[in-house]
C-alpha cells in the first residue's frame, strides 16, 4: 500500500515535470521582445517653459497609447476624428501633410493620443515639403523682446508679417507626444509591420482584432511655467534621494573675436568698434532635427569665409591707430527671445565685456561698452535670395533720424563693393522696420546705433521653412551636385551657394576693411580680401579643414550628433556648434605658435589671447604611420555667457518682460520612446486572464501536493530504504 | 512580547503606559494598544485589573478614531486643493510630482 502511494506520488511528480518542458520550449527570447517592436527614433519634441506658460509635448507617466492610422487623405482624418472603431488613434502623418492645421486639428481632438511625421521621402509622389510652408515659430517672431514691442506703428508686425508661414507649434502647449521618423526602418515598422497588415480599413471597416498599436513615450519632468519649476529645482527639501530636478535655465556661449589687441590701459575711443554679428541657434519642433541651413548656417558660414578673408590683411588695420576695431559677434540662443543679444547688451552696460578683470596684475582687452559700436552690420537668413539674387538692407526707422548721415554711406560702400562680386544688395521700402534681429537688442538700449541687418527676404520671409526641421541645405542649392558625382567630386564642387556665400563674404570683408580704415583699398588689398568658397564648402563635417581644426576629444564627442544640434540647449552644456565656430575663427584669426599641446595654454600675465589646441594635418611619417601634427593657435576668439540676464539678476521679476525666461524641462533616462504591438480583441485578453487565474490555481494545487508528499519526492534515500523506515508515517 | 506569559499586573501597567505614551502626539500607539489588549479587555474570564485596562482601550480607541478622522480629512484637504494652494501647498509638498502641477 504504502510503496504504491510513494509510486503513485512519483508519477504523478513527472508528469507535471513534462507537462512544464512541454509548454515552454526551451529558448531564449525574452516575453518583451516577443511582444513589442522598439522603434530607433529618439527625434521626439519636448517640453520648454517660459515665466507664464509651458510648451511643448508630454506623454502620461507611462506613455499614450493609440491605433496606428497612417493619414493619405482627408478621409483619413475624418476617420481618425470621429469614424474609427479603435479609438484614441496614433496618427502618422507625411511630411508633406504636418502642416500647423493639421496638427492643431490632430492634437485636440480628444481621439489622438500621439502623432507621428515621416521625415523622409518614401516615394516620388509625396513630397517632404508642405506646400503652405512650415515654420514651428510665431508669424511675428521674438516681436514681444524686440525693439518694436511697445511701438504703437509697429508692434505685432504692423507694417510687415515677417513669417507668414510660421505656425507657432513650438509654442503651443501641445501635451501629447510627437515624433518625427527619420530612420527609414522606423517607418518600415510603423506601415508594413504594423498599420498595413492589422489596421488598413477594408471596405471603409474598421479591422477586426487584433489591431496594431504604438506606446509614445516622452514623459517630460518639468511643468507649470519657469518660475515655478525653478522654484520646485532650487527648494530645499528633506529628501533621502538625490534632490529633484525640473528644469534648467537655456544657454551657452556667445563666440567673439575682435581684431585689435586694445589691452585695458590701451585707448578706446566712443564709435570705434565695427561689429559683424550673425546667429548660432535656431528652432524645431524635434529634438536632434535642427537643419538650419537658410535661418542659421549661411549667415554663419559667411561671417567665418569672411574672418579668413579680412584677417589676410589684418596688419593694415592692427597697426593703423585710426583704423575702427572689428568685432566678430556670434549669438546663441537668439531663437529663444534673443537669448545671447541681451546677455552681451546687459554686459556692456555692467561694464564686464568682453572680459571680467578678475586679476588686477594681468593684461586683460579693453572694455568695450555701447557707446563704443561704431556701426553693427547683422547677417540674417540670406540663404533664400529669390528676387534676382538680391538681398536687401533693413535699416531702422525709428532711429533713422539720428543716423541718417551715416546709413546712406554705408549702403552705398556695401553696394559698391556688392557690384563688384555680381552682387546686388538693395534697399528695403522707406519707413519699415527691422526684421526680427540680435541688432534690436542694441537699438533697444542705444537708439543711435546705426544698424544694417542684411537678409535675402525684402518684406516676408522668403525662407517658408524658417526654424523647422525642414529648413534644409536642398532648399538653398547647397547640394546642387552634378547627378554623376561621386564623393570626391563633391568633395570639391562649388555648389550654388557656395559661390553665393563666397560672394557675400568678399564683400563683407571689403566693406568692413573700408569701414574700418576709411581708405579705399588698393587693387592689391581687394584681391587679398576674396573669400574663398573651397572654405565654404569645407566648414562641414568629414572635410579636412573642420578635421583639422579641431581637438580629437571634439571629434569623439560629436560624431554621433551630426548633423549638428543647432538648438541652444541646457546652459551647462556649450553645444557642438559653438565649439566648432569658436575652433575655426582661432584657425582663421590666429597664429600658430610652437607650442607643445602641454604647453599651449593662457599665460598668466596676459588674459587678452586665447589658446587653442588642434589636432592639425594628417602627416605620413617616416615609418610610414600617419599622426596628426598638432596646431597651437594664438587668437583673440572668446567666449561669453549667453545666459538670460534673468537667470543672473538678483531677484529679477520674471514677469517683466525684459529678458528672456525659457528654460528647458528635464527627462528621465528612458522617457523617450516608441514602441509597436498588438492590441487583442476584448474576449482574448478575457480568455487570457482566465486561463491565468487557473494556473494560478492549478501551481497551488501542485505545490500543496508537493508539500502533503514532499517526504517521498524529496527524500534523499533510494526507494527501497525509504519505505523501510520514515519518521514521518 | 506575549501576553500569555505576562502577569495580570504587569498588563496594567504596559497597556497604561502606552495610553499615557499615546498623549504625545503618538496616535499609532492608542492604536497599538486597542488590537494588543482587545482580547484581554473584552474576552478574557473577568480578572480584577481588567475594568482599568478596559477603560484605557476603550479610551485608547477614541483617541486613535480621532486621530484617524482628522489624519483623513487632512489628507482629502490637502489633496484636492494642493494645487490651487500654490507655493504654500508646494511648501507642504514632501515628494513633488513631475511633470504636472
Amino acid at each position: 500500500m504504502e510503496v504504491s502511494r510513494k509510486k503513485e506520488v512519483i508519477y504523478v511528480t513527472w508528469y507535471f515535470i513534462f507537462i512544464l518542458f512541454a509548454v515552454y520550449p526551451v529558448t531564449c527570447v525574452r516575453t518583451k521582445e516577443k511582444i513589442y517592436i522598439e522603434l530607433e527614433t529618439q527625434s521626439a519634441c519636448f517640453r520648454n517653459l517660459n515665466a507664464t506658460h509651458q510648451v511643448g509635448c508630454t506623454s502620461d507617466i507611462a506613455g499614450n497609447v493609440g491605433t496606428i492610422h497612417y493619414i493619405q487623405s482627408e478621409a483619413d482624418f475624418e476617420w481618425i476624428l470621429s469614424v474609427g472603431m479603435h479609438s484614441p488613434y496614433v496618427a502618422v502623418l507625411n511630411s508633406e501633410d504636418f502642416t500647423g492645421d493639421n496638427v492643431k486639428k490632430l492634437y485636440k481632438s480628444e481621439r489622438v493620443n500621439g502623432i507621428m511625421v515621416i521625415n523622409q521621402l518614401l516615394n516620388t509622389t509625396v513630397s517632404l515639403y508642405p506646400q503652405e510652408g512650415f515654420s514651428s515659430a510665431d508669424i511675428c517672431p521674438y516681436d514681444k523682446y524686440g525693439m518694436y514691442a511697445n511701438d504703437s506703428n509697429f508692434a505685432n508686425c504692423k507694417k510687415v508679417l515677417w513669417n507668414p508661414t510660421g505656425t507657432s507649434l513650438y509654442f503651443q502647449d501641445i501635451g501629447i507626444p510627437v515624433i518625427a521618423l527619420s530612420d527609414p526602418t522606423d517607418v518600415d515598422a510603423v506601415l508594413n509591420k504594423c498599420y498595413f497588415p492589422f489596421n488598413l480599413p477594408i471596405n471603409n471597416q474598421s479591422r477586426d482584432f487584433p489591431v496594431c498599436a504604438a506606446e509614445m513615450k516622452s514623459r517630460m519632468d518639468g511643468a507649470v511655467d519657469s518660475i515655478s519649476c525653478l522654484r520646485r529645482t532650487n527648494r530645499i527639501a528633506l529628501s533621502l534621494s538625490i534632490p529633484q530636478q525640473f528644469c534648467d535655465p537655456l544657454g551657452d556661449k556667445n563666440v567673439i573675436v575682435t581684431m585689435k589687441d586694445t589691452p585695458q590701459n590701451g585707448n578706446r575711443t566712443d564709435s570705434s568698434v565695427i561689429m559683424i554679428a550673425a546667429k548660432l541657434d535656431s528652432l524645431g519642433l524635434f529634438q536632434s532635427e535642427y537643419k538650419a541651413a537658410d535661418t542659421t548656417v549661411a549667415a554663419l558660414v559667411t561671417m567665418l569665409a569672411t574672418a579668413e578673408a579680412l584677417w589676410k590683411r589684418k596688419e593694415d588695420i592692427r597697426n593703423a591707430d585710426d583704423a575702427k576695431d572689428i568685432m566678430f559677434s556670434f549669438f546663441q540662443g537668439e531663437a529663444f527671445d534673443y537669448i545671447g543679444s541681451s546677455r552681451m547688451v546687459y554686459e556692456m552696460k555692467k561694464n564686464g565685456f568682453p572680459q571680467k578683470y578678475k586679476d588686477g596684475s594681468a593684461t586683460y582687452l579693453h572694455k568695450i561698452e555701447l557707446k563704443h559700436l561704431d556701426q553693427i552690420v547683422e547677417l540674417n537668413q540670406v540663404g533664400h535670395r529669390n528676387d534676382f539674387d538680391s538681398l536687401w538692407s533693413h535699416t531702422d526707422p525709428l532711429s533713422f533720424h539720428k543716423v541718417s548721415d551715416k546709413i546712406p554711406s554705408m549702403r552705398e560702400t556695401m553696394v559698391k563693393f556688392g557690384k563688384a562680386v555680381n552682387l546686388t544688395i538693395q534697399e528695403t521700402d522707406e519707413g519699415k522696420p527691422l526684421p526680427p534681429s540680435s541688432a534690436q537688442r542694441f537699438l533697444k538700449e542705444r537708439g543711435d546705433i546705426p544698424v544694417i541687418v542684411l537678409t535675402d527676404h525684402r518684406e516676408n520671409y522668403t525662407n517658408k521653412f524658417y526654424n523647422s526641421h525642414l529648413d534644409t541645405a536642398e532648399l538653398i542649392d547647397a547640394m546642387n551636385y552634378p547627378p554623376e558625382a561621386n564623393a570626391s567630386t563633391k568633395y570639391k564642387y562649388i555648389t550654388r551657394q557656395a559661390e553665393l556665400i563666397a560672394n557675400l563674404s568678399t564683400t563683407m570683408a571689403r566693406y568692413l576693411y573700408n569701414a574700418s580704415t576709411n581708405r579705399e583699398p588698393t587693387d592689391e588689398v581687394l584681391n587679398d580680401l576674396i573669400a574663398d568658397p573651397m572654405t565654404v564648402i569645407h566648414i562641414f563635417p568629414h572635410a579636412d579643414l573642420y578635421t583639422n581644426s579641431v581637438a580629437c576629444f571634439f571629434l569623439v564627442s560629436v560624431d554621433a550628433k551630426q548633423p549638428f544640434p543647432f538648438y541652444v540647449s541646457v546652459s551647462s552644456h556649450t553645444s557642438e556648434i559653438t565649439q566648432l565656430v569658436y575652433s575655426l575663427m582661432a584657425r582663421f584669426t590666429g597664429e600658430k605658435t610652437n607650442s607643445s599641446q602641454s604647453s599651449c595654454n593662457q599665460p598668466k600675465n596676459d588674459k587678452r589671447y586665447s589658446y587653442t589646441w588642434m589636432q592639425g594635418e594628417l602627416v605620413t611619417n617616416k615609418d610610414g604611420s600617419s599622426s596628426r601634427e598638432g596646431w597651437c593657435f594664438q587668437s583673440l576668439v572668446g567666449y561669453t555667457d549667453a545666459v538670460s540676464p534673468a537667470f543672473v539678476i538678483d531677484d529679477y521679476d520674471m514677469l517683466s518682460g525684459q529678458y528672456s525666461t525659457w528654460t528647458e524641462s528635464r527627462w528621465g533616462n528612458n522617457a523617450i520612446g516608441v514602441r509597436l504591438f498588438l492590441i487583442p480583441s476584448q474576449g482574448f485578453q478575457a480568455s487570457i486572464l482566465v486561463v491565468g487565474l487557473i494556473m494560478l490555481v492549478a501551481s497551488l494545487g501542485l505545490v500543496l501536493f508537493c508539500n502533503i508528499h514532499s517526504d517521498v519526492i524529496f527524500s534523499k534515500r533510494s526507494f527501497e530504504t525509504a519505505s523501510s523506515y520514515s519518521p514521518m508515517t | 512580547m506575549d501576553l500569555k506569559r505576562v502577569k495580570n499586573e504587569e498588563k496594567l501597567v504596559l497597556c497604561r503606559k502606552y495610553y499615557l505614551a499615546g498623549f504625545f502626539i503618538l496616535p499609532f500607539l492608542w492604536f497599538i494598544n486597542c488590537i494588543w489588549f482587545f482580547n484581554e479587555a473584552f474576552r478574557k474570564p473577568e480578572y480584577p485589573e481588567q475594568s482599568q485596562i478596559r477603560t484605557y482601550v476603550i479610551r485608547s480607541l477614541i483617541g486613535a478614531l480621532v486621530w484617524m478622522t482628522m489624519i483623513i480629512a487632512w489628507v482629502a484637504v490637502f489633496q484636492v486643493n494642493r494645487v490651487s494652494w500654490g507655493i504654500a501647498g508646494e511648501m507642504l509638498t514632501f515628494v513633488l510630482p513631475t511633470g504636472k502641477e
